[in-house]
């Protein structure tokens, strides 16, 4: 059953920064690997030394730290979209369903709140535009999937098409208008992680909460306990898409995106984001958010290290090696009972 | 070189088989065959995985004809001459056994000379068994023989059974007998893992393994049955996959105060007619009534408040959802009632009060976050009886326990007996159902074979039902020495 709560959220923050220090380890030594053959090829008669040392510097540092130079505020704001995104998809998870089409909904998201700032309505009601585009992006996976049994896996990235192509043709011409939408500056944040904050109560304290999570749990339980299972399971992606959808939102409203969302914006970037961070934090949703902010951080990070020696790919290719060993779950609950059996 | 063909020695084996004290030590001399009882199936479950490398620990020592050996994996056991057939089968549904002696065999050659081959292997041992067909159709007695072949054709000293008691009823354990005899006059050594005494009866020699507690024995009060609580009426269910109806034609009636018994071999189609009755089989054709009252069309959810409780076993996660807190799975089928919900928030506080005060009066409160099987049918049936059910379903209640829990989960069982309401337990334990049932049917490939009463039957006879080798309405000649 369950354990306490914030012990769980703390672990799930240990885990996820065990396996930060782990990928960069490794990715050190590739780093390193890497600066010394750039250096020799370069003619520069270089040592060991000397390659750790600039790996480090302008490498390992970087990956690190820069998320930081452009100050908190910005650095939150910009955090917010991915912690959103990696929230959706922890949501789905508790349902055990697959919102793979939580980069169409981001879309979706963007476009109402960039056609309500072009209408000149208040940041609030664009947020809310966005909720509402995001939710109806997750409802009709959520949909197919209750009447007929269609895999959400499947609807949600093919919709995932659909949603961004529609939207970059709906927007087509308002390119000049995307920078003159308000800027929401450091509210981005607060919303995220109170968005957060509202998914754990809905999912602890609530009875349409409790019933997520049973669906999730077990399937033949769900039948047992007589769950309504299509409802619960519209309902799940509907709120899976609406966080999809107000990430979206605060992207392009907090002025971090200065594009229309295109293919490989969105698939590549955030979503890919959103998912890893969720993966890394076992699909809990505060732990889903925290784990949010790092990988923003650190997406930040990637694109700062030393183009002369790291191909810009470097910082994700990190990013996945994080990912993959946060996927050795097993290995961890193994640890942790003190067992090896199998 | 020594006389032993197979020596165990685990000092504190708690750590793998879950025993509170005591190692494991075992001496298995070569030719004979020997049985080693056990608690429960859990236990011979861990230790059929130490001898066939499936599980590896270093805490202890295996020696083959003296010689210590390390056992990493099924096939390197079966490298060094150990051979098993398990409690589960092993087997692919949707191929045929010649499709899996092929495989054991090394596929090399034409399909005939396979299909004469492992004929000749069978037949040289007296082994009956379908080769051509899937393997879904194939009956309980039929797989395990064609296991026994398939571990056979490999070059093996030992062979291990695991629990065969399991798979076999009393008259194909006797006959089995004369082929383990002949196994070992060959110089190979049979070991029997095994819960049961009556299987371990068979063998030459026996290490008794067992925490030797017995429980008090079962209380029925003489209670008169009273009227008809829960009857089905042709019961039939056809799954997709499946060429057989799984169930055909089912009729039961359970009386109130009574106790009825469905006994069955794996495979038989008892988790689903549990289900079906239960009401979360929506394939399910036929009638169910309550009281009289026709509730075929009801949801489990419906039913259960109509007063059919259901205690699904391991099968169905014995009602409980893993991940969810105690007290959310006390009110699983209940969440909706107004004393745990106020406007869409559920009340915590009254949660956990009515789970205290429930597990406390029932005495089910388990000990740990990590529950054992017998721990969670407590809170499971805690929870089922605290609804005050017309009858209750119970699907193999006691199965993974050893002999104590299932004691104790059966007296609890019988409560609901003895308080004059309606006890179904499915089950395909012999022995649960002559001790607790009223009334036996016995289930065979998805129809009621025959009804009995446990005092005018005999484990033998219920065991004819169950495979299929007699069937009550059906007078056929039987011509066997009995």
């Amino acid at each position: 059953m369950t354990r306490n709560n914030v012990r769980s959220f703390l672990e799930i923050c240990l885990r996820g920064l065990i396996c930060l220090a782990l990928a960069l380890l490794i990715g050190f030594a590739g780093m390193t690997v890497i600066t010394f053959i750039q250096l020799r090829n370069g003619g520069e008669a270089a040592g060991l030394v000397d390659a750790v040392n600039r790996a480090v510097r302008g490498g390992v540092i970087p990956f690190l730290l820069s998320g930081l130079d452009k100050g908190p505020a910005q650095e939150l704001s910009a955090a917010a979209p991915i912690m959103l995104l990696s929230l959706s998809a922890a949501l789905s998870w508790q349902a055990g369903l697959y919102n793979l089409g939580l980069a169409g909904q981001y879309a979706l998201g963007a476009a109402a709140a960039i056609l309500g700032a072009a209408w000149g309505l208040p940041w609030y009601v664009c947020l809310m535009l966005a909720a509402l585009a995001g939710a109806l992006g997750g409802a009709i996976p959520g949909l197919l999937k209750a009447r007929f049994h269609a895999p959400e896996a499947l609807t949600g990235l093919l919709m995932n098409w659909v949603c961004i192509y529609g939207v970059q043709a709906l927007l087509k011409g308002l390119n000049r208008g995307v920078g003159l939408l308000p800027d929401l500056g450091w509210m981005a944040f607060p919303i995220a992680a109170a968005l957060a904050l509202f998914s754990w109560g809905l999912l602890r304290l609530t009875v349409p909460g409790f019933e997520i999570r049973l669906l999730g749990d077990s399937d033949i339980t769900a039948r047992y306990a007589g769950l309504p299972m299509g409802k619960i399971v519209f309902r799940a992606l509907a709120v899976s898409g609406l966080m999809a959808g107000v990430g979206g939102g605060l992207a392009f409203l907090t002025g971090a995106m200065r594009t229309v969302p295109n293919l490989k914006l969105t698939l590549t970037g955030p979503g890919l984001y959103g998912l890893a961070a969720a993966v890394l934090a076992g699909g809990h949703p505060m732990g889903a958010a925290a784990m949010g902010l790092l990988i923003s951080h650190l997406a930040q990070g990637a694109s700062a290290m030393d183009a002369s020696l790291f191909p810009p790919e470097t910082g994700e290719a990190i990013l996945a090696i994080i990912l993959y060993l946060a996927s050795f779950r097993m290995l961890w609950s193994k640890w942790r009972k003190g067992e090896m059996g199998k | 070189m020594s006389g032993y063909a197979l020596e165990l020695d685990y000092g504190s084996a708690a750590a793998w088989m879950g025993r509170a004290e005591g190692g494991v030590s075992l001496r298995i001399k070569r030719g004979e065959i020997h049985a080693v009882l056990m608690d429960s199936a859990d236990e011979t479950a861990s230790l059929t995985e130490i001898l066939t490398g499936q599980r590896v620990t270093a805490k202890g020592e295996i020696r083959l004809g003296g010689n210590p050996v390390r056992i990493s994996s099924p096939r390197d056991a079966l490298t060094q001459g150990v051979g098993a057939v398990y409690r589960r089968d092993g087997l692919a549904e949707g191929l045929t056994l010649l499709d899996h002696y092929r495989m054991v065999s090394g596929a090399a050659g034409s399909k005939k000379r396979a299909r004469s081959a492992a004929e000749a292997l069978a037949g040289k041992y007296g082994l009956k068994t379908e080769w051509d067909i899937p393997v879904r159709e194939l009956s309980s007695g039929e797989r395990f023989r064609g296991e026994l072949v398939l571990a056979l054709a490999e070059e093996i000293d030992i062979l291990v059974l695991e629990e065969p008691g399991d798979r076999l009823s009393p008259l194909e354990m006797e006959n089995l007998l004369p082929l383990l005899r002949r196994l070992t006059q060959e110089g190979k050594t049979v070991l029997l893992i095994t819960r049961r005494p009556a299987c371990a009866q068979m063998a030459d020699a026996r290490t008794d393994l067992t925490s030797g507690r017995e429980g008090n024995a079962l209380e029925k009060l003489p209670i008169a049955p009273g009227s008809v609580t829960l009857e089905a009426r042709n019961l039939t269910l056809i799954q997709k996959d499946r060429e057989e109806p799984v169930l055909r034609a089912v009729s039961l009636e359970a009386r109130a105060g009574e106790t009825t018994a469905v006994l069955g071999l794996p495979g038989s189609g008892l988790e689903e007619l549990a289900f079906a009755l239960a009401g979360m089989e929506e394939n399910a054709q036929g009638r169910v009534r309550l009281n009289g009252k026709d509730i075929s069309a009801l949801s489990a959810r419906e039913r259960m408040k109509a007063g059919i409780a259901f205690a699904p076993g391991r099968d169905g996660g014995y009602g409980l959802s893993p991940k969810a807190s105690l007290p959310e799975n006390m009110i699983l089928r209940r969440y909706r009632d107004a004393a745990f919900k106020e406007s869409g928030f559920l009340r915590k506080g009254e949660m956990r009060r009515y789970a205290e005060e429930l597990l406390e009066k029932q005495d089910a409160f388990p000990s740990d976050d990590e529950m054992t099987p017998a721990e969670k049918q407590r809170v499971a049936l805690a929870r089922e009886m605290d609804a005050h059910p017309e009858a209750l379903i119970a699907l193999k209640p006691t199965e993974g326990m050893n002999r104590k829990e299932a004691r104790d989960i059966q007296k609890r069982l019988l409560a609901v007996r003895n308080g004059r309401r309606s006890l179904i337990v499915l089950t395909e334990d012999i022995e649960e159902a002559m001790t607790m049932g009223d009334r036996i049917l016995v289930l065979c490939r998805g129809e009621i074979a025959g009804e009995f009463e446990p005092g005018l039957t005999s484990a033998r006879e219920l065991g004819l039902y169950m495979t299929g080798d007699r069937q009550q309405g059906r007078e056929e000649p039987f011509d066997d020495e009995e």
